[in-house]
Order: C-alpha cells, then sequence, then structure tokens
C-alpha cells in the first residue's frame, strides 16, 4: 500500500526470519479503542491489556470505490480484515512478458514447426491456480477474485515482511480493520476466530489448492466433499519442525500460510530438497508406502499448514482407487528424484569449493578461457533464444582455466525460492529453476540469490506493449483486469520481471553451448566435471582454486 | 577455434579430400588430350567442389543469425567452415590449373587470397591469443564494460588519496606526511589513469611498477604503505584492462578484413559463374 510504512525484508535467507524494525503505530486511518475493537466480532474474547499495551495498532480505513487497498510487489507490515464492503483482489503483472518468442511471419511459423517450439500455452503450467496472501487463490486464466466481509488478507506480509502478493482495489466501499503484527498474532490465537478462518478455508480455498496438487487434480467432487470436514489448521513458528526425518507418517500437508524448507540428511550436511510456498503439498510419500518419512520439512517462517490425518487419508484413498494409482506414480517419480540428488550430493567434499559456491550448484555454466574468444556468441544464442533478453553475463569467478559464467546454477540450496509472494519461482522435476508468468516483478529471489544470477528486466525495455509506445493503461489492459476496467482508473503499472536461466529445456540444449562456434561452452554437473580435474591437479601439486579476478562487471 | 585433437576427424577427412583432389588434377593435366581450363570437365569440377566449400563456410554466417533453428552445433559450423576454408585454396587453383585468368578472374583470385590468408591469420590468432588473455589478464572484464570500469578506476584512485592526503584543491595542500603520495598520483597516476589509451607510463610495463612502488613506499611513512599498495593495484588493473583491449582488438580485428572480403568473393564468384555459363 502507498501509504503505510515501507519496511524492507531484512529476514537473513535460510533462517528464521527475523522480524524488521516496523513503526509501532499505524499512521493513517482511524485507531480504534479497545470497546471498538471488542464490537467488531472476529475479535471477541480478544485480549484487552494487548489493546491496552499497544494502542494505535489497529485502524478502521474507509476506501471508496476504486481506490488500492495494497499494491503487489510492494512490501507491507500489516493485515487487513473486512469488516464491510466488497474488493477486488488481482495481478497486475503481464502474463508471459519475458518468455514469450517474437512473432512473426512465414519464417516465424516455419521456425516454430522446425524447433518444434510451440507458443506458450496457460495450460502448460502444473498449477492453475496462482497463490496469494488471501483466503483465495487466483485462476492462472483469469487472476481475479473479490473478498467479502470478514476475509483477512496479508498475513504473510504482516507476518514475515514479504512483499504483496497481489493488487487490491475496492470494488464498493470497502472498511477495513488494518493491523499490525502482534494484533495479528494475537488474533490467530483466538480460537473462535480461528475456528471461522478454517471455515472459510474449507470453503473457498481448500478446493484450489488441493486442485493445485498435480497428483490431485481432477479430483471429484465427492471427494474433496469427504476430505473437507476432516481437515485442520496448524500453526507453526520459524523454525519449528514439522516432522522429521525418520518420523512415522501420520499425514498428508498443504501449506496455506509461509515457506516449508524440506530437508535431508547426507554425509557432510543437511541438504536442502525444497522451499514449498503456498498452495504446496507435501507428506504424501509416507502416506503411500507406509515408511518412516524420507525427508524433515520446517517452518521457514510463520507456517499453517492443512493437515489430512493419515487414517482419514487412507480410508479416503481406499474408496477413490484412480487417486492411488496417481499417488502411487508421485511417489515413485520423487523417490527417483530423491535419489538422483543423493547421489550427486555424497562424492566430493572440498572445503575451498565450498567457500566459492561451487558445491551448492547441480549445473554451471563454464566457458573454458583457452578456446573462448570472447566473441558473446553464448549470449546472443541466449538472447535468441528468450525473446531478445539475454539471461547469461559472460563474466564471474575463474576456476583454474574456466569461467563460471553467471547464470542460474540450480543451487541444492535454491534461497532466491524463499518468499515468493505469489510462488512464481520453483524448481522442476528435472532441477532447472523457472519462474513463471505470473511473477510481480517485487525482485525479492533477484535480492536472495547469491551469486546475482537472477535478472530484473525492465518491461518498458522489453518486447511488450509498453516498449511499442502503448499507454500504460492500454498495455496493463492486455493482461489481468478486472471487469469493468477503465483507463482513469489507478492501477498498478508492472515495473520488471525477474528472469533466469531455465537451461533451455524446451530447446533440447542450453542455446548458450549450441551458439558456441569455439566449443568453449559447457554445462556441467560441477561435481563429476571438477572432481576429476581437482584430483588431477591437487596430484600436480599446482593451486587447485584461483582467487576471483573482480568483483564482476561494475 | 583452437586447433586441437578434437579437430583430428577434420584433419584426416580433409587431407584425403585434397589428396583425391591431387590425383584427380595430376591425372587431367597428364591427358594430352583434353587440356585442363576453368571449362573442361575435370575444371569445372574443381570449381563447382570449391564453390560448394565456400557456400558452406559462409554458412557460418546464417547459422549464427539463426541461433535457435535446430542447424546442428555451431562448433561443427565453425570446424566445417575452417577445413572447407583451408580446403578451398587447392581446388581453386587446381580449377583454373594455376593459372589466373582475365581481369575479372585475377580480382577474384587476389580477394580470395586476401580472404584464405586473413582467415589463416585469424585462425592462428584465435588459437594463441585466448590462453595468452587468461594467463595475462587475471582482471578481464567485459569488452563493452571497459570505459565503464575505468572510470570507476579513476574515482576510486582520487577517493583513495583525498582519504589520505585531504581533498586534492586544498588551499593549505596536502596533510603532513602525505605530500609524496599526493605529487605521486597528480604527476603519475592521474594522467596514466585519465588517458584513454595510456602509453609510455611506469604502470604500462609489469616490469616497471615494482620499482615505483618501492621507491614511493621508501618516500612516506609505514601508515600509509597500504594505501601505496592501494594505488599501484588500481593502475595494475589499469594496465591489465588496456592489455585486454589491445587484445581484444587483435582477436577480432582481422574480422573487418575477412569477412567482408570473403562476402566479396562470394559474390564474384557467382558472377564469374554467371559469365563463364553465358560464354560456354
Amino acid at each position: 500500500m502507498s501509504n503505510e510504512p515501507v519496511v524492507p525484508n531484512t529476514a537473513a535467507v535460510g533462517t528464521s526470519p527475523e522480524p524488521a524494525p516496523i513503526e509501532q503505530r499505524l499512521e493513517y486511518g482511524e485507531p480504534l479503542t479497545p470497546d471498538q475493537v471488542f464490537a467488531i466480532p472476529q475479535f471477541e474474547g480478544f485480549s484487552r491489556g494487548k489493546l491496552e499495551k499497544n494502542p494505535g495498532t489497529i485502524v478502521r480505513r474507509v476506501f471508496e470505490p476504486g481506490e488500492l487497498l495494497c499494491r503487489e510487489g510492494e512490501f507491507g507490515s500489516t493485515a487487513f480484515l473486512i469488516e464491510s464492503g466488497t474488493a477486488e483482489v488481482y495481478l497486475q503483472a503481464q502474463m508471459g512478458a519475458v518468455k514469450k518468442q517474437r512473432r512473426g511471419g512465414f519464417f516465424h511459423r516455419l521456425k516454430q514447426v522446425l524447433t518444434r517450439t510451440p507458443e506458450p500455452e496457460r495450460g502448460a503450467a502444473p498449477r492453475r491456480f496462482i497463490p496469494i496472501d488471501a483466503p483465495i487463490d487466483l485462476d492462472q486464466d483469469r487472476p481475479i477474485a473479490e473478498l467479502g466481509v470478514g476475509d483477512l488478507f496479508g498475513e504473510m506480509a504482516c507476518l514475515s515482511f514479504y512483499p504483496r502478493s497481489a493488487t487490491v482495489r475496492a470494488k464498493t466501499r470497502v472498511v477495513v480493520i488494518e493491523m499490525l503484527r502482534n494484533i495479528l498474532i494475537e488474533l490467530q490465537k483466538n480460537a473462535k476466530f480461528r475456528a471461522v478462518l478454517e471455515e472459510k478455508y474449507r470453503a473457498r480455498a481448500l478446493d484450489q489448492h488441493l486442485a493445485g496438487v498435480p497428483l490431485l487434480q481432477g479430483l471429484s467432487r465427492e471427494f474433496v466433499d469427504q476430505l473437507r470436514p476432516k481437515v485442520k489448521l496448524l500453526r507453526f513458528d520459524p523454525g519449528q519442525p514439522i516432522f522429521k526425518e525418520g518420523d512415522a507418517a501420520d499425514g498428508f500437508f498443504l501449506v496455506r500460510i509461509g515457506f516449508v524448507k524440506v530437508a535431508k540428511q547426507w554425509p557432510g550436511g543437511e541438504m536442502i530438497l525444497s522451499y514449498l510456498p503456498r498452495g504446496s503439498c507435501f507428506g504424501e510419500m509416507a502416506l503411500l508406502s507406509n515408511a518412516p518419512r524420507t525427508a524433515s520439512c520446517s517452518a521457514l517462517d510463520h507456517v499453517e499448514v492443512v493437515k489430512v490425518e493419515s487414517s482419514d487419508f487412507e480410508a479416503m484413498v481406499a474408496q477413490f482407487p484412480e487417486v492411488r494409482a496417481r499417488l502411487e506414480t508421485l511417489a515413485a517419480e520423487r523417490a527417483a528424484q530423491n535419489a538422483t540428488l543423493a547421489q550427486r550430493g555424497v562424492s566430493v567434499d572440498l572445503e575451498q569449493f565450498l567457500s566459492q559456491g561451487l558445491m551448492q550448484a547441480q549445473n554451471l555454466l563454464l566457458l573454458d578461457l583457452d578456446r573462448c574468444t570472447r566473441c558473446d556468441e553464448c549470449v546472443h544464442g541466449c538472447a535468441n533464444a528468450h525473446g531478445g533478453v539475454t539471461r547469461l553475463i559472460r563474466d564471474g569467478l575463474r576456476f583454474d582455466n574456466y569461467l563460471v559464467a553467471t547464470t542460474c546454477r540450480t543451487c541444492r540450496d535454491p534461497l532466491c525460492m524463499v518468499g515468493c509472494p505469489v510462488g512464481s519461482i520453483r524448481r522442476k522435476e528435472s532441477l532447472e529453476i523457472v519462474i513463471e508468468d505470473w511473477c510481480i516483478g517485487c525482485s525479492l529471489c533477484a535480492k536472495q540469490c547469491p551469486y546475482g544470477n537472477i535478472s530484473m528486466v525492465d518491461l518498458a525495455s522489453g518486447n511488450n506493449a509498453a516498449a511499442s509506445g502503448a499507454p500504460a493503461h492500454a498495455s496493463a489492459s492486455a493482461t489481468a483486469q478486472p471487469s469493468g476496467v477503465t483507463s482513469s482508473r489507478a492501477v498498478a503499472k508492472p515495473k520488471s520481471k525477474a528472469t533466469t536461466c531455465d537451461l533451455c529445456m524446451d530447446h533440447g540444449e542450453p542455446a548458450c553451448v549450441a551458439s558456441c562456434p569455439h566449443d568453449a561452452a559447457h554445462r556441467v554437473d560441477p561435481l563429476k566435471f571438477f572432481e576429476e580435474r581437482l584430483f588431477t591437479l591437487q596430484k600436480s601439486g599446482s593451486p587447485s582454486i584461483a582467487p576471483p579476478p573482480s568483483p564482476g562487471p561494475r | 577455434m583452437r586447433v586441437d585433437r578434437q579437430q583430428r576427424p577434420w584433419l584426416i577427412g580433409c587431407s584425403l579430400a585434397l589428396l583425391l583432389a591431387t590425383a584427380c588434377w595430376w591425372q587431367a593435366r597428364s591427358n594430352p588430350l583434353d587440356l585442363l581450363t576453368g571449362g573442361s570437365a575435370w575444371g569445372l569440377c574443381f570449381g563447382i567442389a570449391a564453390a560448394a566449400c565456400m557456400l558452406i563456410a559462409i554458412a557460418l554466417t546464417l547459422r549464427k543469425k539463426l541461433s535457435t533453428w535446430p542447424l546442428g552445433k555451431a562448433r561443427h559450423w565453425m570446424a566445417g567452415h575452417v577445413w572447407l576454408g583451408v580446403l578451398t585454396l587447392p581446388l581453386v587453383l587446381f580449377h583454373g590449373d594455376f593459372e589466373f585468368g582475365g581481369t575479372l578472374t585475377r580480382w577474384l583470385m587476389a580477394l580470395f587470397f586476401v580472404s584464405w590468408a586473413s582467415g589463416v591469420f585469424g585462425l592462428a590468432l584465435q588459437h594463441w591469443l585466448p590462453r595468452m588473455m587468461t594467463e595475462q589478464i587475471a582482471r578481464e572484464t567485459i569488452y563493452e564494460q571497459i570505459d565503464h570500469v575505468v572510470d570507476l578506476l579513476r574515482a576510486e584512485a582520487r577517493a583513495l588519496v583525498e582519504k589520505h592526503c585531504g581533498p586534492l584543491d586544498a588551499p593549505d595542500g596536502p596533510r603532513t606526511g602525505t605530500a609524496p603520495l599526493r605529487d605521486f598520483y597528480v604527476a603519475q597516476v592521474q594522467p596514466y589513469l585519465a588517458a584513454a589509451r595510456p602509453k609510455k607510463s611506469p604502470f604500462d610495463q609489469r616490469s616497471t611498477a615494482p620499482m615505483q612502488r618501492a621507491h614511493l613506499k621508501r618516500l612516506v611513512s609505514a601508515e600509509l604503505h597500504d594505501a601505496v599498495d592501494d594505488l599501484f593495484d588500481v593502475c595494475d588493473e589499469r594496465r591489465q584492462i588496456e592489455q585486454q583491449r589491445r587484445l581484444h582488438h587483435w582477436l577480432h580485428g582481422w574480422l573487418f578484413v575477412h569477412v567482408p572480403v570473403s562476402w566479396a568473393v562470394v559474390a564474384m564468384t557467382f558472377w564469374h559463374a554467371l559469365r563463364a555459363l553465358h560464354y560456354t
């Protein structure tokens, strides 16, 4: 929201985020007295002492139709409870603005036939719903929804200081209760409020979350209806374990709020398998095989999960054999993926490797500097494959006679995935990191990548409507707009989108490697590639890793 | 492209093709009944083979333009460009039986020699210079960023000196004991960093800079030794970047001759073929 205190995310990545310093009073709106607060049904039973100790931390605000309550990508520190009126929640970000290939005539079509690269399809994304910080998710094809009386939104932004995940605009005259973190935490402890919250979740978001789980897609209404009363919401504080590797399986989980860290113990330390955002599921493997948990899951920040008890789940799956078959297939795929990761992680343990961050990488772009003529064909090839926007910089650290180019390394611990307010950055089964079209351009992932390998692309200079000189509202209207939009309305203008190397999985071979005429560019698994070289170097007594020559392009 | 063990299949293939072409040429010129000229049967075969090699070699440009098309790996195209380009010379010579014909064909041959020789020269440069660049320039940057990096180095050096000596334009002069550092910066470092293409400076040679550094350290107190080291590091980075610029120009400068001349050769070859067909 534009008129609230902007709080940068100073949380330490990969650890429990420490609350950033915030103003203890809300600047705008009418501060509520304890009596006024108790008059609100949701606050029945709330601690009077808390309210008296923290005056000004809860206010009532009124928004006229068309006014923005909060804007996607901006940092916030408050949550909103709608007291009356209706608000629209939507994404302003342009879909496909970065990935889209250039359109053309005959040659473009011929190229598409030859390269077998069809136009990006919405349905190709694994999730139909975009997770946002509200009691409802947005449909990917039409990312607009309505929030009504009693809806609480902005919880993740308030609790963990993540950027706002969507833009909220008053559709009618809206009265909201805006609160700071201490009030929200207290409110969440209120049993009555939680009961209402759970009921709302069951009614509105559970279907969407289940539909977003790949193996549960296409579930019958009967299945969901049977599941609905059996779920329960659990809260976890930052760092608190949800379950540990080796524990007996007792349930299946869906993430409602926050990020869940999935890790596994390996010789040499813990390896992060994934960070699961809102809408993700976990714990299904152990349910199927009756085996102990294969990985540990813990709360990275303030997490709320929906738990389905294994006894309930078993009984339900027994009634639906097609669901069971799909679960078994997924369990086999996950097991194979974890086995691949394990194989990669145990072979080399070199201190220097760790200091350079190379141990973290699963796939490095290396340029053989004895062969590289610095012609930048790799950069051009990358740009050509990605609509004119390159995803690599031919600069970085040197190892022996190799340059470790600045491009995604598909890290074992993908810190970039932590905190994405709309869950648009994720890891595919083939381990590459992808950023989905619904990125809102908050740049959190780019800030969190320790190697500077995620770039923010200014849409104004990219191949999109804004670049062609169309007015801002025209370019925005080509994307997600609520019904009845007029150009005079105040809209959030998308500024940029995050891009990172996707290993050109759609092209067979990375374009940078295929484009190098000097056989200097290689995409390698560093553990395998450097293991041999380090062995050779150590035998010959020469230094294994050169110090970084420069911090990169200045 | 480095000519190394990976190029062995191409070397063997092209050597065999050259042997075959030489045998054919020897056979053709030893036949007293059929004079070997560009228009004879063998001459035409050599001419067509040479033109085909030229076209394949020039197609590398198209491969680069259509980088996302499934046209094979660029390195294979580059190898084909180099080896078939090399093979074109004997084929062209066999085509005319080492005669250069009239005015058009003489010009064509002259341009072809320039194109071929510049290509071989470029190949040699690309074989040696990348390794030299890697060894000599530890602080390499992106070529297009060089001017920007130099600007930053200037600012860094000035800030360093002002931190220890006070503002350069201070009316009361430098702080006590820092005058040698400031004077050295003003007399030597500043002009060196300010020059677009610095030459004839003590920093221009890696060997003379350490003597300068040792001399300056003798003039200033021990507290300023780190600052002296930092200042010389900035100058060394500037020297490396200038060396990178020079090597980069060598590495790519030959293309300004090779590429346009090669396209001219292809165009004249077509013209030559059309004229030959017209008069046949």
